[in-house]
This record gives C-alpha cells, structure tokens and sequence, in this order.
C-alpha cells in the first residue's frame, strides 16, 4: 500500500505546475484515503477502484495540461461572496523565489558570454590562435557541462520562470538536429530566414503568454542574437579580438544580471526597461565595433563611416525590440480578448493572424530579397505586397472586433490598454514603411524622424505590458 | 459573473455541486457523497475530482473555506482544505435543476400521452 502511495505521489508531478502546487498535497491524502476504504472493502472493490484510479489518471493528465495551456489566464476571482458560515480563505501570494532559482535563470547567460568571448580573448592574450585553440576546446567542453545538467532539471520543472532562460538551448538543440537531418534536403535559406523565425517567435508567444517575466527571460538571448551580424560580418582579420571578446562578455553578463533581477523582483515593466536599456548599450558596441572595424555588411561601407549612428537606431534597436517586444504584446491583446467574454477572444485570435500574416510578409520578403541590392531589400514584390496589407487589414477588423466586444462587456472595461495597443501600430508603422531604408525615389528621413517613433513605440510596449502585469497581479 | 458552467453541466459538476449545497467538505467527503447521490453511479477518480474543482474555483462557483474537518493526513496539524459552494454556485445549480425539471416534465407528458 505505501508503494502504491509513493508511486501516485511519484505521478503528480507529470501535472502542471501550478496545478500541483494548490492540490498536490490534497490530491495525495484522498487518493491514500480511498485506497484504505477501498482494501477494507476487500479485494474486488480495491481491484475496481485501482482500475478506475488507473485510467483516470492519463485522461486527467491530458485535461490539465490542455487547460493550462489554452485556459484563460488568472481568471480566478480574488474575492467571491460565499454563503453564510463560511469564510473564504485568503489568497496565498506565489513563494519568493530561492537563491539556485534565482542563478539558474542567470546561468545560460554568463553561459553563453564565456562561450562566445573565450576564444577571442584567449587569442588576444596569448598572441597565438593556433597555440590557443587547443586549450579553448577543452575549456568548451567544460563549460557545456552545466547545460547537461541543468537541461533535464529545467524540463522536469518547466513552469517555473527561470527555465525560461533556457529556452535557448532547445532552440540550438533542434538546430543542431536539423543540420543533421536536413543537410542535403532543405533549402537552408527558407528553413533559417522563415520557418525557424516563425517557430522561434511562437515559442516567445508560448513563453509571454505563460507570463510577462517568462517571456522576457526567453525573449533575451534571441535579441542579443540580433546584433551578432554586425561582428560575424567582420572579416576576423581585421577585427580586435580583445575588445570583441570583452564586448560579448560584457553584454551577456549585463543580461544575465537582467534575467536574474527580473526573476527575483517578478515586476515585468522594470525587467523589460532594464533589458531595452541593456539591449541598446551593449548594441551600440556590436554597431561600432562591426562597422568601424571594416564591417562588410550590405548597409555599410567598410572602414569608418559615419552611417553607424542611424544604422543602429534602425536596424538593430527596433529588431532586438521587436523580438523582445511583441510576444509581450500578443501576450497583452490575448488577456484584453479573455477578458471580454467569446467575441472578444474570437477577435483577440483574428487580431493574431493578421500579426502572423505581417510576420510572414516581412520574413518572406526578406527571405526573397536576401541577394539582392540594398536599395531593392524592402521594396516588396506584388504578392508579398497584397500579403502585408492582408495582415494589417484582418489585425484592424480584429481590433474593432475587440473594442465591440469591450464595449458589450460590463465592468470589464480597459479602455486604457486598448488605446495603447492601437498607438502602438501607429507609431510603429513610420519606422517599417518609411524610415528603414527609404524605397527608390524617396527621400531619407532624418535620424530622427525614424529614432522618435521607434522609442516612442517601445516606451508605449513597456508601458501596456507593465499595465497589463500590474492588472493580474491585483 | 459570466461563467461557462452555465447550464446544462455536466453530470459529474452536477453532482459536486449539489454535495456542496449542503455544506462544506472537504475533496474525500465530495468523492464519498457524489458516489451516494448517485446511487453509486457515479464514481470519480482523484484526477477528475480536482481538475472539476479547479474549473469551479476559475468560474467562482465554489470557494475554498477555513477546513472544519479531521486533519490533513499527509500535512499533520494542518486542518483539511474544503469547499463551499459560492452564491454563483447555488444559482447554477438552480437554473440547472430548472433545467433538468422542465426536461423531465416535458418528457413525462409525453410518454403520458403516449401510454393513454
């Protein structure tokens, strides 16, 4: 009896986090309840009631993972009126989180940065890259030991926040795997330039949506990437590697020290602040670094030049903000549309396609125009041109679907976030259609005419994910 | 509040409900008194009796209360949890045994006219 016991015990943990937490322990005493009345029932009834409990389990499994995915999000009413006698009992607020949890969302940053700077720095000390590369691959292997542990341990307890930081590592799992599997039989331009980001920005959404600091932590590694080309652009020799070294060192620590105060503190807004600030100082380095150094990349001549300002403002600032940004944003309209009753949650997922289908234009397009001149990257083909209007129409008929759906909903009213989401696609559009780069035949804007909407965009996105945080916290 | 659970329930939800009609109770009194009011019909696994429980909690039918019964087996000294059915909650079930009411006489009408 105790092992059977011990083994249901076993089994729960196979039920979603938070589930587990609040009926766990609940769960174990009736289950060790009616085993006892079940065996001093006798045999057939205990034979009967282990059959029952044996096929229950994997339906219920099923049925809450499934509603811990798509249920609404912390619908649960803080206070209910209850029939007299009873008093309801307070709600619990979550654990603060331990010290190893805390550094365990740290860890695939600091990672990371001793990874990508090793080499570099090895080599700038030593003077000798042949003599350095030896002792680099054997200290490679020795930091990847802790991801060999860590990863199980992150899956086995994949709702708590900090194991969103290590979403990274499956990502560079499946790529790994691909590279395998696919070597000769995918097109890798169509497999990196539009499937992988399409699946990389559903797993930020699938992040975000679980929460605002899960999103932010797995969102981090991803924007930071997004400033790579400017080094890797970089023939290595003419390129430092000393202050590359201490320049990718010094940008995945700052992140790490992001992802650990984000984890610590749980407050979104401050932790999504913190990352865009950290995103645009340690970007400003990869910029100068890139390009100064004799970057070769299709936006810049090689050697000095003085564009380094406004291609930093417009490209690499608002991608990293986008990746960072916009799950967080999906992740706000879907609490807007669940809020709201089914029109609203119909609308919410309307509002999302037309994102998805702006998403896949811009990759498509990138995609098709990946050789072409840099005066021809952004002028899109007709199709590609009908897909993006397409995409910005559905988001606007799920939009007003959503105000109608707002206004129809009693005391349910934000007002508010709604007004922000909707300011956020104004203030965004000047930088993707007119500022970065101008089309043939028209005039660029100035520096700031594209860098004003752009920090207003991502003041306006902290603000409405801070908003939204804030509310489901009360 | 708008909830999902309006009517008709399911069978399992009925029956939780109407045990915790009575009173508070704790989740093996729900298992052991669905099992009765039904005559043994209905017999629910641990697994299902808490997600059902869950679901209420969500659509603010039920609520948890200060537990008035025997000690938690597995956290000794700590009072069991129950739960209480919530104003929304006895509303539900009232609609749905309305519900259920209307179902069963219009059926017996029939099956009046039917045998006369």
């Amino acid at each position: 009896m105790k092992l059977l016991r011990a083994l249901y015990a076993a089994l729960l943990r196979l039920y979603p986090e938070p589930f587990r937490r609040e009926f766990g322990a609940e769960m174990l005493d009736v289950y060790a309840r009616s085993l006892r009345a079940s065996r001093a029932a006798g045999p057939a009834s205990l034979l009967g009631w282990l059959l029952r409990e044996t096929f229950d389990l994997p339906a219920s499994l099923a049925r809450e993972h499934w509603y811990a995915l798509y249920a609404q999000p912390n619908l649960r009413p803080s206070t209910q009126s209850g029939l007299p006698g009873n008093a309801p009992v307070a709600t619990q607020p979550p654990p603060p989180p331990r010290a190893w949890e805390v550094l365990m969302a740290a860890l695939p940053f600091l990672l990371f940065g001793l990874l990508m700077s090793i080499g570099p720095l090895v080599s700038a000390i030593l003077g000798r890259e042949a003599a350095a590369n030896s002792s680099i691959s054997r200290l490679t292997y020795l930091l990847l030991l802790p991801v060999v542990v860590a990863l199980p341990l992150s899956l086995w307890k994949h709702r708590q926040i900090w194991t969103a930081s290590w979403y990274i590592v499956y990502v560079l799992l499946v790529l790994m795997g691909a590279g395998l599997v696919f070597d000769s039989s995918i097109d890798p331009q169509e497999f990196y330039a539009v499937l992988l980001a399409l699946g990389v920005a559903f797993l930020l959404y699938y992040a975000a949506r679980a929460g605002a600091v899960r999103g932010l932590l797995a969102g981090l590694p991803f924007a930071l990437a997004a400033w790579q080309p400017f080094l890797e652009s970089t023939p290595h020799t003419l390129i430092d590697p000393f202050l590359q070294g201490m320049l990718s060192l010094a940008s995945w620590v700052m992140l790490g020290l992001v992802a650990a105060l984000a984890t610590q503190t749980r407050r979104a807004g401050l932790g999504l602040a913190l990352a865009l600030g950290t995103l645009a100082l340690a970007g400003f380095g990869f910029a100068c670094l890139g390009i100064y150094q004799g970057g070769m990349l299709p936006f810049s001549e090689p050697g000095p030049s003085l564009r380094v300002a406004g291609i930093y403002a417009a490209r690499g600032l608002l991608l990293s903000a986008a990746i960072l940004l916009g799950p967080q944003l999906a992740r706000c309209l879907r609490a807007a549309g669940f809020r709201t009753g089914a029109l609203g949650r119909a609308a919410y997922r309307l509002a999302l396609l037309g994102m998805v289908l702006l998403i896949a234009a811009v990759l498509l397009n990138i995609n098709a125009n990946m050789y072409l001149a840099w005066d021809a990257m952004w002028r899109l083909s007709a199709p590609l041109d009908r897909l993006l209007y397409a995409g910005l129409a559905v988001y606007h008929v799920g939009y007003v679907l959503l105000l109608a759906a707002t206004w129809r909903a009693p005391g349910n009213r934000d007002w508010f976030s709604l007004a922000l989401l909707y300011g956020l696609i104004l203030a965004v559009l000047p930088a993707v259609f007119l500022g970065w780069p101008p089309r043939t035949g028209q005039p660029a804007l100035a520096l700031w005419q594209i860098t004003l909407p752009l920090l207003a965009w991502m003041a306006l996105s902290v603000l409405v994910v801070a908003h939204t945080a804030r509310q489901e916290n009360t | 509040m708008p909830s999902d659970a309006t009517p008709p329930l399911q069978e399992p939800t009925f029956y939780i409900l109407l045990s915790l009609s009575q009173e508070a109770k704790h989740g093996y009194a729900i298992l052991k008194d669905v099992e009765d009011l039904s005559s043994g019909k209905i017999k629910l696994g641990t697994g299902t009796l808490y997600g059902a429980l869950s679901r209420l909690l969500d659509q603010g039918l039920i609520q948890r209360v200060d537990g008035a019964g025997p000690e938690d087996d597995t956290h000794p000294g700590k009072p069991r949890k129950a739960y209480a059915l919530t104003h929304s909650g006895l509303g539900v079930l009232h609609d749905e045994t309305a519900r259920l009411d209307g179902l069963l006489s219009a059926a017996r009408r029939r099956l009046k006219e039917l045998r006369a």
